[in-house]
């Protein structure tokens, strides 16, 4: 009797997950996000840069971090495929490095956030009441201090590196994170099913986790990968002001840093462009995909 | 309607008490002894007498008492003085302040002028080569960092073309009346630092009279035969406006923040390069009052637009 009633199910499980593999590149997500031309474009870019991420070693000749003393500021040659900056050390060889860093404190630090987010988001929404009050008027005061003001000045207490500034994103950036989600949980909540859930007796956490939260995760992807963009750029702006990752590490923003002299800015282009490229070309792709993953996840969703 | 104001100047109560808080908080948490800092070094002192100013200060009192105390001289408007300077942080921040309005008004002003229009022309030549043309601009309008962006502005403008100066707010010296000269200044910063603003203005804008043109009282203005010109002018634009009102009033903390980086780049002397010089100085209470007095500046920022808004819009005033 079990045996016979098991068979039939395996089979269908099988069958399901046999579905989901083989039919991506046909299902409803993946037809929508083809037609956005940009995204597809920012996919391959953000592809292309990832690979320069895991493979930095490999497709670079010199170490990123080694001083050389008799080739400064040496505009891009045979040797030096982009030049070398203020310590002769390989322009190539530290944006490809750097990139290791930019794309890891955009994913990390919105990784914090985003669970920060959803948890105080999702108790706001679903419990209502005093606690609503209580989490959402946190949210606006934290909201009311500038970003970048408040982040600097916590930054200044704990110190500049790479680690404290992908925590101080991190802690700092959920609000929006926050607001998003209570508004999608006020509405699921009054939905049928999730009565059904609460009669039969389901505890609020497990509610919130099991029904509530997998029809939230769209809007979440969406808020993480423009959310990635915008550290990154967070990032590259600390990092630029020297108040985030410290040199001799390579990070596409410090780099930029040596530009902030007005003889070097104007003599050695080669110091500052490059860097400002990646910088632009990364969140841009970034950017083209977060677009091009609302209109395929939701497009009612205006952000 | 002053029923509408009140409501929202009642919930705008328990943020600013957040706010001073959370200032408070972060004061307390701030590296260094208060008393050690105001202690001359060179002057040997007693251990007890450390205790005894700690005490006469009420830096042992609890942290509410501190607190309450610290809040009603911050309402005084005494937010302590400057490590480095010696000088009340207050007056070091009424003296940025003016420069850093003019640079974000400006701003603003700039994004507003520029990026409305284009946004509206983007949206009633909707999927032409110049909707996608301006879709892309904005795209990188908010992906290139506004450091970058400087940097290039001075490169071309200021050391290649020598048309504009590469820093500062005014000439040491110069035959040109003060306000030109301040103009000539602002042009560049004020540009760079708009460009966000203006790309996201633009992108709303779009979507937002996209949204009015689906509208059934739109179709009911065709239907009746209305030229496209009249249709716009008398019940488009204006409804497409109003949510830009909201855009515009949640772009001030990023104002402030982006005022930071510009403000360093192009030696401004506002509070975006006080902040980034009290934090390389250590100068602590600077840096808190900075904190605290932006962040109630970019409340009453809220407040205003919710105001502003419950007046272009009715439907928000008697919704509740």
């Amino acid at each position: 009797m079990n045996q016979q009633e098991s068979a039939p199910r395996e089979i269908s499980k099988s069958l399901e997950a046999e579905q989901k593999q083989s039919h991506f590149f046909q299902s409803r997500f993946w037809r929508r996000y083809r037609r956005h031309r940009l995204a597809l474009i920012g996919t391959f870019i953000l592809l292309v840069l990832v690979g320069i991420a895991v493979f930095a070693p490999l497709i670079t000749t010199h170490d990123p971090l080694k001083v050389n003393m008799r080739d400064t500021k040496e505009p891009p040659n045979e040797i030096y495929v982009l030049g070398t900056d203020k310590a002769g050390r390989d322009i190539w060889a530290r944006l490809a490095f750097a990139s290791r860093i930019s794309l890891s404190v955009g994913v990390v630090s919105v990784s914090i956030y985003i669970v920060i987010g959803t948890l105080l988001g999702a108790i706001a929404g679903y419990y209502g009441g005093l606690t609503d009050s209580l989490i959402m008027r946190f949210t606006d005061t934290v909201m009311s201090f500038p970003g970048l003001i408040i982040i600097i000045t916590v930054v200044s207490f704990v110190g500049p590196s790479i680690y404290n500034t992908m925590l101080v994103i991190g802690l700092l950036g959920w609000p929006g994170t926050c607001r998003l989600v209570r508004g999608q949980v006020l509405q699921l909540r009054e939905m049928e099913f999730i009565e059904a859930a609460r009669s039969i007796g389901s505890p609020g956490p497990r509610i919130i986790l099991r029904h509530i939260l997998p029809n939230v995760v769209p809007y979440l992807i969406v808020v993480a990968t423009l959310g990635t963009a915008s550290a990154i750029l967070i990032e590259a702006g600390l990092s630029f002001l020297g108040l985030g990752v410290q040199p001799p590490t390579p990070s596409w923003g410090n780099m930029l840093n040596s530009a902030r002299q007005l003889t070097l800015l104007e003599q050695f282009p080669h110091l500052w462009l490059p860097p400002g490229f990646m910088i632009a070309v990364t969140v841009l792709s970034i950017n083209f995909i977060g677009d091009g993953l609302r209109d395929a996840l939701d497009p009612r969703m205006t952000l | 309607m002053s029923k509408y104001i009140l409501r929202r100047l009642v919930l705008a109560i328990p943020i600013l008490f957040g706010i001073t808080l959370i200032d408070f908080v972060l004061i307390n948490l701030a590296p260094g002894d208060p008393i050690i800092a105001m202690i001359d070094p060179a002057a040997p002192i007693a251990p007890g007498e450390l205790e005894v100013l700690r005490e006469n200060l009420g830096l042992n009192q609890p942290f509410f008492v501190r607190y309450t105390i610290w809040l009603t001289e911050a309402l005084k408007g005494n937010m302590g003085y400057s490590y480095v300077h010696s000088v009340p942080v207050s007056q070091r921040i009424q003296e940025r302040l003016g420069p850093t309005l003019i640079l974000t008004v400006t701003s603003l002003l700039i994004s507003v002028v520029v990026g409305i229009p284009l946004g509206l022309l983007s949206a009633l030549k909707q999927y032409s080569k110049l909707d996608y043309s301006l879709t892309f601009a904005a795209f990188a309008g908010i992906s290139v960092p506004n450091f970058f962006l400087a940097l290039a502005g001075i490169y071309i403008f200021a050391l290649k073309l020598d048309v504009l100066p590469p820093f500062g707010m005014i000439s040491l010296r110069t035959e040109l009346p003060y306000t030109i000269d301040l103009l000539h200044h602002l042009l560049l910063p004020a540009t760079v630092l708009g460009f966000a603003s203006m790309a996201s203005l633009m992108r709303f804008a779009r979507t937002s009279l996209l949204e009015v043109l689906d509208q059934d009282y739109v179709t009911t203005a065709r239907a009746k035969g209305l030229q496209q010109r009249r249709i716009l002018s008398a019940h488009a634009l204006r409804n497409a406006l109003i949510p830009l009102i909201t855009v515009l009033g949640l772009r001030l903390p990023g104002l402030f923040g982006g005022s930071v980086i510009i403000e360093t780049v192009f030696s401004w002397p506002g509070i975006g390069k006080l902040a980034i010089d009290s934090i390389t100085d250590r100068d602590y209470p600077q840096i808190m009052s900075l904190l605290l007095i932006t962040a109630v500046l970019v409340l009453l920022a809220n407040l205003i637009t919710d105001i502003v808004y419950a007046y272009a819009d009715p439907r928000i005033r008697y919704a509740d």
